[in-house]
């Protein structure tokens, strides 16, 4: 039993050392270059190179409260 | 009210415990496990901090990361996408650390310490600006911090006013100060987030003769603002940090441990410059602009001591505190802060007139740690101790100096340091030669006693964590050779009585029996390796190099049989 747990253990983490790399394979693949396609054709993040007017942005300078804090984001 | 500070996953590692609005203990993971650097969760680190407390991890009353992880996961996903397909390695590479443990902090705490209390996240710059802020003396001061990126911001500013700190402006990613002047540190074929220091330290062999060059690689406001451009670095993706549009301006790039040519030292000088006025102007618009005039400063851009002493000398501010921390360790004691004073509002009643924040060792450990390395020791009195220890020094011997509790941040301030003579010309290549094994360009730093230092420099004010380089007076430059850079100037610490009497006690020795009161301070370490923290590493670097003597708490150790 004992043998058949060692076995079944090291036969996921193969097949976690495998499969993981390649579903981020697919995932940037497919996914981020879709989102990528769509960047480039919407231009949705700033381009290489460009100057802006303004090189400092505004930020919001108020202290956060508890429960913004607790987020993450 | 107990509150644990974390910085983690990136660089340097730490963990800062405040108790009841005071620092407590602070501690770098690397230090513990050995590991220069360690982006590793700091277990060790928080163990270390807790126990200094008197508390366990169900007395903590909140934990706090240094910075929002999900925001910056926003930021990185988006360079990815920016550089698809070229980001694949870097895809491939980041991801799974993410998806472990970056975005799961709560569930982490849980697994390593038990912990499932309360759990917040202060913003990067936000944990930068109020290490340097909260700890200092002022109680109103103008901001800013700049490193290679938070979540967006690289470059943040904004002021400081009792329990408040207001950062209402920042230049994001990619224009980064921080990763401009390193993508220029590894072109000189130096390593990334280690070799800054020593391009500052070439800097002062060179001549800044590539500025026009410099202003092609990024736009600079009058007001210190900045844009790079974008087509001279790669930040998103691929091996290097630089594109091959740089070695063709500034000529093909240097490899890791081949010659230094002079053109590589008038780069360096030329990098030093255009960031010192990036930082003077950002200062004196800021200075402007509040009217105020104390300035803190943190980010790791702000280890840059030559440029500190710049910008204290042309932004119009009068004092100047940079967090002795100012890397991404210094997180975890801003976001400690934060929360203590600006978030729970307890009164702000800690200030940090020194970095001894870490772990210290009694006659008894110290005692059993040189049995067990075999070796013998004179246990003396704190007078004999300082006398021998001078004495020693005066003499040239390479001396090893562990004392108190261990220094939080990258600088060794007298309580894991190795000391040797500023007056002997030859201190730099004996301390290369039997422990450092540095570059011959770098320079050693002095300290100094806090009331002598205006005789032998140009300093307008205490310089205690070694973040200022004001020049060596020249009247005094022939006494102490091995302290002076090439170009004129010393990165000085000042030694207080009341900061750190054991090392201020030393100096005042040595001072007494040489006419020179200072020593030469660098930190307790062997190449590659993190600084030593515990009397058992200290022993090892003793004995495994030419270090000649070595002064462990009482503990006095001497090589060709000597006690």
């Amino acid at each position: 039993m004992e043998k058949f747990k060692n076995f079944g253990r090291a036969a996921f983490r193969a097949a976690q050392q495998l499969l993981v790399p390649a579903m981020l394979l697919l995932v940037y693949i497919f996914a981020v270059g879709a989102l990528a396609a769509l960047a480039r054709v919407y231009r949705l993040l700033p381009g290489r190179g460009k100057n802006a007017a303004a090189f400092w942005k505004q930020t919001d300078p108020r202290t956060e409260t508890l429960e913004e804090a607790a987020e993450q984001s | 009210m107990n509150i644990l500070g974390l910085s983690a996953y990136f660089h340097d590692s730490s963990a800062c415990l405040v108790q009841d609005g005071a620092v407590t203990a602070a501690a770098q993971e690397e230090r513990f496990s050995r590991r220069k650097n360690t982006p590793d969760f700091p277990i060790s680190a928080i163990n270390y901090c807790l126990q200094a407390g008197g508390i366990t991890a169900d007395s903590l009353d909140c934990v706090i990361f240094y910075e929002k992880p999900f925001l910056k996961f926003a930021r990185v996903l988006e360079g990815h996408i920016d550089a698809w397909p070229r980001s694949l390695g870097a895809f491939l590479k980041s991801m799974p650390p993410w998806l472990n443990e970056r975005l799961s902090l709560p569930l982490t705490l849980e697994e390593r310490m038990g912990y499932t209390g309360r759990t917040l996240f202060a913003g990067h710059h936000l944990s930068h600006a109020a290490s340097a802020f909260l700890p200092s003396p002022f109680e109103e001061a103008a901001v800013l911090t700049a490193d290679a990126v938070g979540e967006r911001a690289a470059t943040a500013s904004g002021i400081g006013r009792g329990n408040q700190i207001s950062l209402d402006r920042e230049i994001r990613f990619p224009d980064s100060l921080g990763l401009f002047y390193t993508a220029l540190t590894t072109y000189l074929g130096f390593e990334a987030h280690e070799g800054e220091g020593k391009v500052m330290g070439l800097a002062g062999c060179g001549r800044p003769v590539f500025m026009n060059e410099m202003r092609q690689l990024a736009a600079v406001d009058a007001d210190g603002g900045y844009r790079l451009d974008q087509r001279y670095f790669s930040f998103y993706g691929g091996n290097r940090m630089y594109s091959g549009r740089l070695e063709q301006l500034l000529g093909p790039a240097r490899l890791p441990g081949g010659p230094l040519e002079e053109r590589h030292a008038d780069i360096a000088a030329s990098l030093q410059k255009f960031t010192e006025e990036i930082l003077t102007a950002m200062a004196r618009a800021l200075h402007r602009r509040t009217g105020l005039k104390n300035l803190c400063a943190a980010g790791g851009v702000f280890l840059n001591c030559v440029a500190n002493q710049k910008l204290l000398d042309g932004s119009g501010f009068t004092s100047l505190f940079v967090q002795p921390a100012a890397g991404d360790c210094g997180g975890a004691l801003g976001a400690a802060l934060y929360a203590s004073a600006c978030l729970f509002r307890q009164p702000r009643s800690f200030e940090m007139k020194h970095a001894a924040l870490g772990p210290e060792f009694n006659s008894r450990e110290i005692g059993r740690a040189i049995a067990e390395a075999g070796l013998s020791a004179a246990e003396l009195s704190d007078e004999e101790l300082t006398g021998r220890a001078a004495r020693l020094i005066s003499e040239g011997k390479v001396t090893g100096w562990l004392q108190g509790r261990m220094e939080f941040g990258p600088r060794a301030l007298g309580n894991r340091s190795i000391l040797g003579d500023p007056r002997n010309p030859a201190m730099k290549r004996l301390l290369n030669g039997k422990v450092k094994r540095r570059e011959p360009f770098r320079p050693y730093a002095p300290a100094v006693l806090a009331d002598k230092a205006g005789d032998y420099f140009q300093l307008s004010g205490p310089s205690p964590f070694m973040l200022l380089a004001p020049l060596v007076r020249p009247e005094k430059a022939a006494l102490i050779p091995a302290a002076r850079h090439d170009d004129g100037t010393a990165r000085v610490q000042t030694v207080s009585r009341e900061a750190n009497p054991r090392f201020y006690g030393l100096i005042e020795e040595f001072g007494r029996q040489t006419g020179v009161p200072m020593v030469l301070n660098t930190s307790f370490n062997r190449f590659g390796e993190p600084v030593v923290c515990s009397p058992g590493e200290a022993l090892r670097v003793y004995k495994e190099t030419g270090m000649d003597a070595l002064a462990v708490g009482n503990f006095l150790l001497e090589k060709n049989g000597k006690v």
